[in-house]
């Protein structure tokens, strides 16, 4: 009951798989866990465990909703009386559940999803522009004083707000994108989809760059010390 | 056609089974269930619902005592005395003796054995097995006030508790004599309590400040679904640093004026015990004053302001809000979108703890919940949820730390992020780098560092490979982490999809085996629990024919008796009643069996008049008369043909 799903990505030249092979539940449109994949059968995307459609923009609440039903279902607590094989069967199931909800979580996750199915490598670091670059050393000097110097609290509070001014641009940037890449997919537009891609590709690293910079700044402003004990 | 008559007229019930819910805590331990009536209720003993987490030897290594009358031991043998077994949980020696060199306790390692053993009055024994023995209490407690036996329970732990820490309780659990159903973090299973009533639907956040660990928790609740968002903490934060600082300060005063307590173990405790006086007092005046008797018979009177006190503390309650901060940015909400502020444990009584907690999140804590006794009322909740299924509701918790690998440069690669829902899971492949190689070593880490050294070791293990050329095998080994926070390994050949066996060895605690030889020793002891157990049964059985009888022999049945069958009778319920008092389970069998012989006519009678009754009721001789059931017969008066 593959039909179920609404999966433009699959006649892509950009997908690497023809098809989405799975057994879909009818009632949820999630994938059936039950059914071991055969030895070089693909394991099912996040998407398809979840039973959403294979898109960059999608409604956080539906992400949301469809995670709550399939894990009231599917979590080990249910299956308590029904012994241990029953647990570990729950276990193994709804793990993969809150691993494709834990995954699809964000817009940028999301993004940065299809374009791995897409069999685009993500690991290659992004170089920052050389103007940016100095902002970057400025910010990493005042992280560093933050918890001792006033002074360097204010220039990175400053800091801090550009960064997030840029954010918002590559926010912008990144749904646009996305909006690019769901319409390639949809109209089976192969040519649309390869600059799509590289849309993604560019605004994404950018947007994980700044992200990790205003991370580090603003756990530096609100806990001088170390957030968390040496455990 | 079935018409059942049941001796004395009533149907003889079975007490469902109870699984409870324990608060295993550093300072106080409770248990509470829930009741029929669906409501989570605290089992309170002659001393109150909470027991002191505080367990006493005897000269011979003998338990003497656990609870409130251990606490009264650490006063007179502190040696043989052992409190706050909870910080000692899944640690390493080293971390013992190190972190918590406070406590005064040997610590020792024995080869071949990744477990601690703590020395107490001449024996050595494992955090688990002196936890167990708190838990046996509360068992022991249920069971009496429940009147049956309790085996199942669901335990909590603080949030931050880590997978070694996790893995400690269930086996103290295991030792007990209890299946851990679920280990719940306690700030959740306080959320659990508090949302009974409610059916809240929005967010909270739990500060749960006790005697020995901080834990905070964002958590969302939505139509019976709680769902933990972040959860932080401070596994070494909490009301024990106050009365250390509290001690320390006391005593540079005495020291100054001449009366030094340093280095005489008694003379400390005592001053320990008159300073916690000291600080609840402070919590409900503005200055306190105590009675202290450092020297028997020598009484001597010790003085704070409220003011001095807040001034102590207020950096540790400081360092209680980055977590909390943490906690607020992992669960991606802001302060305002917080909708309750729930406090729970001892240390939140302490006004400047309310303030600071009211200031960062900008909202009034809510008052109307014990925060004693909270989260063992969600414990004893959980366990309702999982064994009854009369409540839709369900609990998703997350992971307190993130999982990790080592790989090359003692660096650690995450492979699960802390607040991740659980259970979790990832899966790594591997292969090989040189021919015929035939493993590769995995080390697991928990922690969110960037360095192995930073972070805890969780266990090591070989990841089984056929001999091969290099790269051509793979296996994928898979890390879950299940609903208690606890890790699991599996592994499989890629190319075969054959599942491979891998055995992981904790590096701390106990291994499966260390935990069943400890059941095997235990069996000895055990002896008196079976007999507890069988008793209790018995006893239950005996209670329910007694009254039986007794209501039977008010009825008709019972005055149309020859007198010498009634004193048969009599006799019979005379003996049984005196049987339960032994409290031994063969001799209530003996004296049940005496009087089933006794009451044969007895029952005979009642079930004629059963049936008598039952065809002179017009309604029920209706259904008798329309009962399609070939067997039977159309009643006549004497209703003798249905049995
Ligand atoms: N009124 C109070 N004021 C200040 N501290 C208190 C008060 N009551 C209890 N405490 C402290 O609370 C701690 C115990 O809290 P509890 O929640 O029972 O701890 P735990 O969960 O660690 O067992 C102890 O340090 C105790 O001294
Ligand atoms: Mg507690």
């Amino acid at each position: 009951m593959a039909e179920q799903f609404d999966h433009p990505a699959a006649d892509s030249p950009d997908a690497p798989r023809a098809v989405r092979p799975w057994v879909v539940n009818p009632q949820t449109g999630a994938v059936d866990l039950d059914r071991q994949p055969l030895p070089g059968e693909p394991e099912p995307d996040h998407f398809a465990i979840l039973g959403l459609p294979q898109r960059i923009l999608l409604d956080a609440d539906a992400i949301e909703i469809a995670h709550r039903s399939l894990i009231r279902g599917l979590h080990p607590d249910r299956f308590h009386a029904q012994g241990p094989q029953a647990v570990a069967k729950a276990q193994s199931h709804s793990s993969r559940v809150n691993d494709a909800w834990r995954g699809l979580k964000t817009l940028e996750q999301r993004a940065a999803y299809v374009l791995t199915l897409a069999g685009e490598n993500l690991d290659e670091r992004y170089r920052p522009p050389a103007q940016l670059l100095m902002q970057v050393m400025e910010a990493n000097e005042a992280i560093d004083e933050a918890g001792n110097d006033p002074a360097a609290r204010v220039q990175l509070l400053e800091l801090l707000s550009d960064f997030q001014a840029q954010r918002a641009v590559l926010t912008a940037a990144l749904a646009q994108a996305a909006a690019s890449w769901d319409a390639a997919q949809a109209a089976v537009d192969p040519a649309a989809a390869l600059t799509a891609r590289a849309d993604l590709r560019a605004v994404l690293g950018q947007a994980r760059y700044i992200d990790n910079l205003i991370g580090r700044a603003s756990a530096a402003l609100s806990a001088p010390d170390a957030a968390y004990p040496a455990n | 056609m079935a018409i059942q008559i049941s001796f004395g007229g009533e149907k003889r019930q079975e007490k469902p089974v109870v699984a409870v819910g324990i608060d295993l805590g550093t300072t106080n331990s409770l248990v509470a269930y829930v009741g029929p009536d669906g409501q989570p209720r605290v089992i309170a003993g002659e001393d109150g619902a909470m027991v002191p987490s505080v367990i006493a030897f005897d000269a011979d290594g003998q338990l003497a005592a656990v609870g409130h009358k251990a606490n009264a031991a650490l006063l007179t043998h502190p040696d043989r005395t052992i409190y706050s077994v909870k910080r000692m949980m899944g640690r390493s020696a080293h971390e013992i003796v190190h972190e918590l060199g406070l406590l005064p306790f040997q610590v020792h390692t024995a080869p071949g054995s990744a477990a601690v053993r703590i020395e107490v009055a001449g024996q050595k024994l494992t955090p688990p097995e002196l936890s167990a023995y708190v838990l046996r209490e509360l068992k022991r407690r249920a069971e009496a006030h429940l009147g049956q036996t309790v085996d199942k329970a669901v335990i909590t732990v603080p949030a931050y508790f880590n997978d070694a820490q996790r893995q400690a309780t269930k086996d103290a659990g295991r030792l007990a004599g209890l299946e851990v159903l679920r280990i719940v973090n306690e700030p959740t299973a306080a959320a659990l309590a508090y949302g009974l009533d409610k059916k809240p639907e929005g967010r909270i956040v739990v500060y749960d400040l006790g005697g020995g660990t901080f834990d905070v928790s964002i958590l969302a609740m939505h139509e019976g679904m709680t769902e933990v968002l972040a959860t932080g903490g401070d596994t070494h934060l909490g009301g024990d640093d106050f009365d250390r600082l509290l001690v320390e300060t006391v005593a540079a005063q005495l020291e100054r004026a001449g009366m030094s307590v340093n280095g005489d173990a008694e003379k400390l405790q005592r001053l320990r015990k008159a300073c916690i006086e000291l600080k609840i007092a402070l919590s409900a005046a503005e200055h306190a004053t105590v009675q202290a008797e450092l020297v028997v018979g020598q009484r001597m009177e010790l003085a704070f302001d409220r003011s001095d006190f807040e001034t102590l503390i207020a950096p540790l309650v400081e360092r209680t809000l980055a977590p909390c901060r943490q906690a607020l940015r992992d669960s991606g909400l802001t302060v305002a979108q917080l909708d309750e502020v729930l406090l729970v444990g001892g240390s939140t009584r302490i006004p400047l703890v309310r303030r600071k907690v009211q200031e960062l999140f900008g909202k009034v804590p809510r008052g109307d919940i014990d925060p004693d006794q909270v989260v063992a009322l969600g414990a004893a909740v959980q366990a309702d949820i999982m064994t009854t299924g009369r409540r839709d509701m369900l609990l998703l918790d997350v992971t307190p730390l993130s999982l990790g690998m080592e790989t090359v440069g003692d660096v650690v690669v995450k492979i699960i992020n802390r607040n991740s829902s659980i259970p979790a899971s990832a899966t790594e492949e591997f292969t090989t780098s040189v021919d015929n190689q035939t493993g590769v070593v995995v080390h697991v880490l928990q922690g969110d560092r960037e360095l192995v050294k930073d972070c805890r070791s969780l266990a090591k293990f070989v990841v089984p490979i056929e001999p091969l050329p290099a790269g051509l095998a793979r296996v994928a080994v898979t890390f879950l982490i299940d609903a208690n926070g606890i890790l699991h390994v599996t592994a499989k050949d890629v190319r075969t999809g054959r599942e491979k066996s891998i055995e992981v060895k904790p590096s701390y605690g106990l291994t499966d085996d260390e935990v069943l030889r400890m059941l095997e020793d235990a069996f000895d002891n055990a002896e008196g629990d079976l007999n507890n157990r069988m008793f209790l049964d018995a006893k239950n059985e005996a209670e329910l024919i007694l009254e039986a009888t007794k209501r039977a022999l008010l009825g008709p049945a019972g005055a149309r008796l020859e007198p010498e069958e009634r004193e048969e009778i009599d006799g019979a319920i005379a003996g049984l009643a005196a049987a339960v008092r032994t409290e031994q389970a063969e001799p209530v069998r003996k004296a049940q069996r005496r009087l089933n012989d006794a009451t044969w006519r007895l029952a005979e009678l009642s079930m004629a008049e059963a049936l008598n009754a039952a065809v002179h009721d017009p309604q029920l001789a209706t259904v008798l008369a329309q009962a399609p059931d070939p067997a039977s017969v159309k009643p006549d008066h004497h209703g003798n043909r249905i049995k």
